[in-house]
């Protein structure tokens, strides 16, 4: 499998960190659930084997979001993929960025750490994911801890709205 | 780039009002920010210090702005790790804000140093910290690492 080509001049890697009140196994599970629109991920259903080499997308209300691939997988503790808004537009036109998630127990705790990767300079990507990861990942400790899923105002409104609308496009050049 | 900074954002399921108090109020801090707590009157220029439970003073500087529940600007220089003291002191800002049934806490972290030591190690702590705020807010227990001051600092 080829790696994502990497971008010369690039915008900062984003890192998060967070601890959560769940084993390894909890937080894996939950980041590679495949059967749930999940609510604290802005209803996002993922489809994937989450096998290293296999295709991961993400759709919210049917359409797709994200596409990308797995490039390492190690459970409980690594996965690797690629990220690429679903085309047309010019975040897909930026090209795959790059997610891994690290996840290590810690005490009677454990620490989940995201960083995403491989920006172009001045990324539209980075923008939107800098906002939309601690949103998530807040909402997944919520969630790990015995919490309801957060119901954020106008939650994933500008990607789903983006998402219809490269829905109406493909239909209408179908047609 | 010249200067240090760290974002921090988290969402809690709580009201401003008592994240705010969690993030000031002795009894709060001292459950899940490594059992220290904060002495102030908490108005603009007055002195402000963090009280490790043996009676150190952690790190100390001033209210440069209050709003409360909204907005809480500090100067903050670290006093209790020798290769911090001649560090450039930090700004640090929280900014609370309700989202639906979530307030969104932002910490933001920075200094006009560049490459600041001091922004660096506490870009570390600071995580750890606010995950353990969040759990106590929602479920009323903080996380078991940081309700005691480390060993050895």
């Amino acid at each position: 499998m080829p790696a994502p080509k990497l971008h010369a001049d690039r915008d900062p890697d984003f890192v998060y960190v967070i601890y959560i009140a769940a084993s390894p196994q909890k937080i894996w599970d939950a980041l590679t659930d495949n059967q749930t629109e999940r609510a604290w991920w802005a209803h996002t259903r993922q489809d994937s084997t989450f096998q290293a080499g296999d295709p991961i997308l993400y759709r919210r209300a049917g359409n797709i979001d994200i596409s990308g691939e797995i490039l390492e997988r190690e459970e409980p503790n690594r996965l690797v993929y690629t990220f690429q808004s679903y085309g047309p537009g010019p975040q897909h036109d930026e090209g795959p960025s790059i997610v891994t998630y690290e996840i290590q127990a810690n005490g009677n705790s454990t620490m989940l750490k995201v960083t995403h990767s491989n920006f172009p300079a001045d990324s539209r990507t980075r923008k939107s994911i800098q906002n939309g990861w601690p949103a998530i990942l807040s909402g997944l400790k919520t969630v790990l801890e015995g919490g309801k899923a957060p119901e954020y105002a106008n939650w994933g409104e500008g990607e789903a709205k983006a998402a219809q609308a490269r829905a109406a496009r493909e239909k209408a050049a179908q047609q | 780039m010249t200067g240090s900074k760290f974002v921090y954002i988290t969402y809690t399921r709580t009201t401003p009002e008592k994240l705010w108090a969690a993030l000031i109020e002795p009894e709060f801090t001292r459950r899940y920010w490594a059992n220290t707590h904060q002495v102030s009157d908490w108005k603009p220029g007055s002195d402000w210090k963090i009280m490790i439970p043996d009676g150190r003073v952690g790190d100390a500087g001033k209210i440069i702005e209050i709003d409360p529940p909204r907005r809480l600007v500090l100067s903050w220089r670290n006093e209790f790790l020798p290769e911090l003291k001649n560090e450039a002191p930090a700004r640090v800002t929280y900014e609370l804000e309700q989202q639906g049934d979530m307030v969104k806490f932002t910490l933001i972290q920075e200094s006009d140093a560049p490459d600041s030591k001091l922004i660096d190690t506490m870009s570390n702590g600071w995580p750890v910290l606010l995950a353990s705020l969040k759990s106590l807010l929602e479920t009323g227990e903080s996380l078991a690492a940081t309700r005691s001051w480390p060993e050895g600092y």
